[in-house]
């Protein structure tokens, strides 16, 4: 009876094994045959309507009326001229005509005003609002053409075209928030919508009525992994086409023939963000005083592991950068005599003290971005050195309320006009409690204000370089962020994959896939 | 003889990790948090005796303060769940009778609730730090402590010198502790003992979840939580080492339970 | 006398449930927000005054704590366990579609412990004093000292990384058909880690009991009497079986508690890892479900076990209750 039970066992063990056998096999043979490529994707999205949230698929399921080319130039996209007014204050754009939403029904000027309008709907709470407050009236003359009209002259105004279009007819009687279509998105970018699997994968597949290059691959596939650690292996064993990659990952990958790696800069930089609704940081002394605690060159070196550069400003990569601002390079000795003067002197414990108060913050970072709680970690371990007592919480995203937190590591940049990603995070008009905005820790500087509103109206690209040069100064005077590094993004994808074309990305990576219906397979 | 030859190499052993750990600050060539920009995933040897992380921390110093969290934990959540089980299976075992019925059976339903679930939820709830953890463990681990106590307790109140005790009017208190209590402990030495090994684990793996001691404070679970990353680098020795402590001090434990408890049984 | 059997069976079930279903409610009670909020989730936010103020009086939330918990209980009876506030979906449609990967990981598991750990346990008890007796206690006390994680940390960078034979993680290939023969490619891993880590102990115990149960004078006597050894091992075994069959019914819950951390280490999604990944969320409503639904698992598979144990237990079957 046990013989019986013990070969049962081994059989079982056989059966297993054969299928694992099998199972290996006729996988990748499947694999070759198909035209489709994955890409492993940090995070699954709430929704997919892209005036609401910011995904990396709406490079491929939407255009607007300009597109950012290699040098991140806006150029003609859905339109097909662009005619500006000598006072800068009225655009007409003439329409390609014939180009056909995924679901079949034409592309007029009715959607594009539709777009903007909604954008500019407080009840949308648009992400892309404070783009377009300088827009006066969006108006259609004929089918094909349409009128903005601005109430200021307002130079990034075709950067901010590029927003997608939406269906007008997607959205008849629907409220846009809870709208059917955030699910199941329809633009007219290379690739549709196709499945989505909560938690899973969501699946596009190619739209060949695409009005530009018709795309080679008929499949593109985000698988959500939100371990840098689990992405980086499924693309070793080929179970994912493209990774972002950890920085320390790089050295191992770089060794896989089946891997080619793009070390590709970025406009992606790392900062420690400092809620100003905390008495701490109040003081500016203080936020100085870390600045110049933090020891960004061996976190380049350890951390990034060479990937990326130290990081002083938010336009670093930006043709505006002004180099001659302070640095906040790396001296303890500053950083102690500020925290002196300031009033907080060394307790007897080592750390420091002022009116009883310790001086002690927390970190907060995402948990799933190993790089941000690494720098974390190692800021914090180095603002002992000061004497503060500095924790770091490694959170996950969802249970992160940045507007809560002491400090946090924050992520942003930009590739594109000097506007992008400033005005929108350090404007007091933009603090997040109030608005739309990014500005998370409601940092509020007149002056700062003031530049930026100039730097959005002002047409003369002298004058504007001046104008960010002088924001630049003022930021670093008083900090809002204590800046790290800029990081690049180091993708790792299948060999056999070719067409990438490498641009300045932005903000995690974001725009890797922007030309992806150039992209083709050699082997399938 | 020979299982008393065994019994003392793993007594050693067990004390040798404990001493390790409880001098963890003279005996650890680095601090637990010094960090190192220019060594990191250093290789084992060469100044660090096993590697260096991915912060450049010295791992062998990590590991013998992470061993002071680890088994600071555990032996308070046991010593709580000691104090909670004499308590409980004392009562019910000394009263008898329907509430012993009563007590049992709310027993039998905690114990077919996976613990480990019970204080994920509470976890969640109350992100406690060292000793929160400490304390939620204890909490959930004296179910088996209260059922050996019982029926301990049961066994030797029918005995023939408690009888004799009760007949000769001893105080209750005093058959209690000199009788009952002091007659059950090898027993209930054997069951702390796998209780210590039981919260060993849980501590580990709450912290291998990232739900369990806060990251910033070093111990085997958060070793093994960040070595996660580590496996694909190939930095091998940042993962094995914790995982071998771990399994050192808890196969040490098993095998004094077992040792002690196999002589009774026979 | 079945039925009153059952019926103690399951009023005990019952109550283990109402305490697991109080400990889900505190945690909502406790959690941040108030209770009806946690209960819709996400949703919460787009809820108009109005609407709040119906469900405040759903939930009795001007009332005592103990009138709310009842009121929850039944909204929980029926089968409305509220909406994850991550996903915003309905808590029980999510719970569904993660249970059919629990269970299969859960019954390959234990079909193979107890295969295995009868096949050892068997072997090892009917040879007393052989390598095979003394081996798999060393085995038993060996293999239940390793954590399951790490042992799973060990395969995956071994089996995975340096040999890539099986997937590091997931339960199926994306985009794939969804076939039983990548499902299971997928399953080997983890099922062989809680294999590995639990088959020496349930063997080591049923190897006890056997090596008792071949003391008893019957043994002897039926030897004596030239019983054929084929039967007396039957024999043996048969009365072994109770205190094995009692003992894993001991331990399931452990033992589920151990494949929650095995299912997460290797993103297998079921039941396990929507719990863990709910309780770091902070997705209280979907924590709550996925508590209610592992107590109530493990109930189901202790009333089976009873019921075998029952079946296969004259002594049970006319004595009466334990």
């Amino acid at each position: 009876m046990f013989k019986r039970k013990a070969n049962l066992f081994v059989i079982f063990i056989a059966i297993l094994l054969v299928i694992s056998g099998c199972g290996s096999k006729g996988k990748e043979d499947a694999k070759k045959k198909e035209n489709r490529l994955v890409y492993a994707s940090e995070a699954e999205f709430e929704g997919l309507n892209p005036i609401l949230e910011e995904t990396n698929l709406d490079a491929l399921l939407f255009r607007g009326l300009m597109r950012f080319d290699e040098n991140n130039k806006p150029v003609n996209d859905i339109a097909d001229s662009v005619v500006i007014s000598d006072d800068q204050l009225t655009y007409t754009f003439k329409l390609k005509e014939n180009i056909k939403f995924h679901d079949g029904e034409l592309l007029t000027a009715d959607d594009v005003v539709f777009t903007i309008e909604s954008i500019l709907d407080d009840n949308n709470a648009s992400f892309l609002k404070s783009d377009f407050t300088e827009v006066d009236s969006v108006a259609k003359t004929d089918d094909y053409t349409l009128e903005v009209k601005l109430r200021q002259p307002f130079t990034p105004l075709l950067d901010k075209l590029t927003a997608p279009i939406l269906p007008k007819h997607a959205f008849e009687g629907v409220d846009m928030r809870t709208a059917e279509f955030n699910s199941h998105p329809i633009g007219v970018g290379p690739y549709m919508f196709d499945k989505w699997d909560r938690g899973t994968s969501l699946t596009l597949k190619a739209y060949t009525d695409f009005h530009g290059t018709k795309p080679s691959i008929e499949k593109v596939i985000f698988k959500f992994i939100p371990d840098s650690n689990v992405r980086a292996l499924q693309l070793k064993s080929g179970e994912v086409d493209i990774a972002l990659l950890d920085p320390v990952q790089v050295e191992k990958l770089e060794k896989e023939k089946n891997i080619t790696i793009y070390d590709i800069e970025s406009a992606d930089y790392r900062a420690i963000l400092f809620n100003m609704r905390k008495d701490l940081w109040k003081d500016v002394s203080v936020r100085q005083a870390f600045s110049y605690a933090t020891d960004r060159a061996q976190i380049v070196k350890g951390i990034l592991k060479g990937y990326g550069t130290e990081a002083y400003s938010p336009l670093q990569k930006h043709a505006f950068n002004n180099e001659n601002i302070e640095k906040y390079g790396y001296n303890i000795e500053k950083s102690k005599e500020l925290l002196d003067e300031a009033g907080w002197k060394e307790g007897q414990d080592g750390f420091r003290y002022k009116d009883g108060e310790k001086l002690a913050f927390t970190i907060t970072a995402p948990v799933s971005d190993t790089v941000r709680v690494n720098m974390a970690n190692y800021v914090a371990e180095g603002f002992k050195k000061i004497g503060a007592d500095v924790k770091v919480a490694a959170l996950d995203w969802s249970a992160i309320t940045i507007e809560d937190a002491d400090a946090f590591m924050i992520g942003w940049g930009s590739p594109y006009d000097a506007d992008h990603h400033t005005h929108i995070l350090f404007h007091t008009d933009q603090s997040s409690l109030t608005s739309s905005g990014y500005n998370f820790g409601s940092y509020s500087n007149t002056k700062i204000d003031e530049l930026l509103d100039k730097g959005r109206t002002t047409i003369d690209p002298e004058e504007r370089k001046a104008i960010y040069m002088a924001f630049q100064e003022e930021l670093a005077k008083d900090p809002a962020f204590d800046f790290i590094a800029y990081e690049d993004a180091v993708y790792g994808i299948n060999k056999n994959v070719s067409g990438v074309k490498e641009r300045i990305l932005g903000h995690h990576g974001s725009g890797f896939l922007w030309n992806v219906e150039e992209w083709k397979w050699n082997d399938r | 003889m020979k299982t008393r030859k065994s019994l003392l190499f793993w007594y050693a052993i067990l004390g040798f990790i404990v001493l390790m750990t409880v001098f963890a600050s003279v005996v650890a060539p680095y601090g637990p948090n010094d960090m190192n920009m220019d060594n990191v995933y250093g290789a084992p040897g060469d100044g660090h005796l096993l590697g260096t992380d991915h912060l450049g921390r010295d791992v062998f110093s990590r590991l013998l303060a992470g061993g002071k969290v680890t088994l600071t934990v555990a032996s308070v959540s046991v010593l709580l769940s000691l104090v909670l089980g004499v308590l409980y299976g004392g009562i019910s075992g000394y009263i008898g009778g329907f509430i012993d019925t009563i007590m049992m059976r709310l027993l039998e339903a905690f114990i077919t609730i996976p613990s480990l679930i019970i204080i994920l939820a509470f976890q969640t709830v109350m992100q406690g730090g060292m000793w929160g953890m400490a304390l939620i463990i204890g909490l959930t681990g004296w179910l088996v402590t209260a059922r050996i106590v019982r029926s301990e307790f049961l066994r030797l109140k029918e005995a023939e010198f408690v009888q004799m005790a009760n007949m000769f009017g001893t105080p209750m208190w005093k058959i209690i502790i000199g009788h009952l209590l002091r007659n059950s402990v090898p027993a209930i030495f054997v069951v702390t003992l796998f209780n210590f090994a039981g919260a060993i684990f849980i501590e580990v793996s709450l912290s291998f979840l990232g739900i369990g001691i806060p990251p910033a404070i070093p111990s085997w679970g958060n070793m093994l939580y960040y070595a996660q990353n580590d496996i694909l680098i190939g930095a091998w020795w940042i993962g094995l080492f914790p995982g071998i402590m771990i399994f050192i001090t808890i196969l040490a434990i098993n095998f004094i339970g077992e040792g002690l408890k196999n002589p009774q049984r026979r | 006398m079945t039925a009153k059997w059952i019926g103690k069976r399951m009023v005990m079930g019952t109550i283990v449930l109402l305490i697991v279903s109080f400990l889900s409610f505190f945690i909502m009670h406790a959690a941040p927000g108030d209770p009806a909020t946690a209960f819709y989730g996400g949703n919460a936010q787009t809820l108009t005054t109005a609407e709040k103020e119906r469900i405040a009086q759903a939930f009795a939330l001007d009332r005592p704590v103990l009138v709310q918990y009842g009121v929850w209980l039944a909204e929980t009876l029926t089968g409305n366990l509220g909406y994850s506030s991550k996903e915003g979906r309905p808590v029980a449609t999510i719970l569904m579609e993660r249970l059919p990967n629990t269970l299969l990981l859960f019954s390959v598991t234990l079909f193979f412990i107890i295969i295995g750990s009868i096949w050892l346990g068997t072997v090892a008890g009917m040879k007393e004093g052989s390598l095979w007796d003394r081996g798999l206690s060393t085995f038993s006390i060996a293999t239940s000292s390793i954590p399951a994680f790490w042992l799973g940390i060990l395969f995956i960078s071994f089996f995975a990384v340096k040999l890539g034979i099986f997937p590091s993680s997931g339960t199926g290939e994306i985009g794939g058909d969804g076939g039983l023969v990548d499902k299971l490619r997928h399953l080997i891993m983890p099922a062989a880690v809680l294999i590995l880590t639990h088959v020496g102990i349930y063997a080591r115990f049923l190897q006890e009991s056997i090596k008792a149960e071949s003391r008893h004078y019957y043994v002897m006597v039926a030897r004596a009497n030239g019983v054929a050894e084929k039967e007396i091992r039957q024999g043996i075994l048969r009365n072994a079986s109770m205190p094995y069959l009692n003992y894993i019914g001991m331990t399931i819950p452990s033992f589920f508690g151990g494949s929650i951390i095995v299912e997460s280490l290797f993103s297998w999604s079921g039941l396990g890892q929507l719990t863990v990944k709910a309780a770091m969320t902070k997705d209280f409503p979907l924590l709550m479900g996925g508590i209610l639904w592992t107590g109530l698992i493990v109930v189901i598979s202790l009333f089976i076990i009873d019921l075998l144990m029952y079946a296969l237990n004259p002594k049970l079957r006319k004595g009466g209750v334990r």
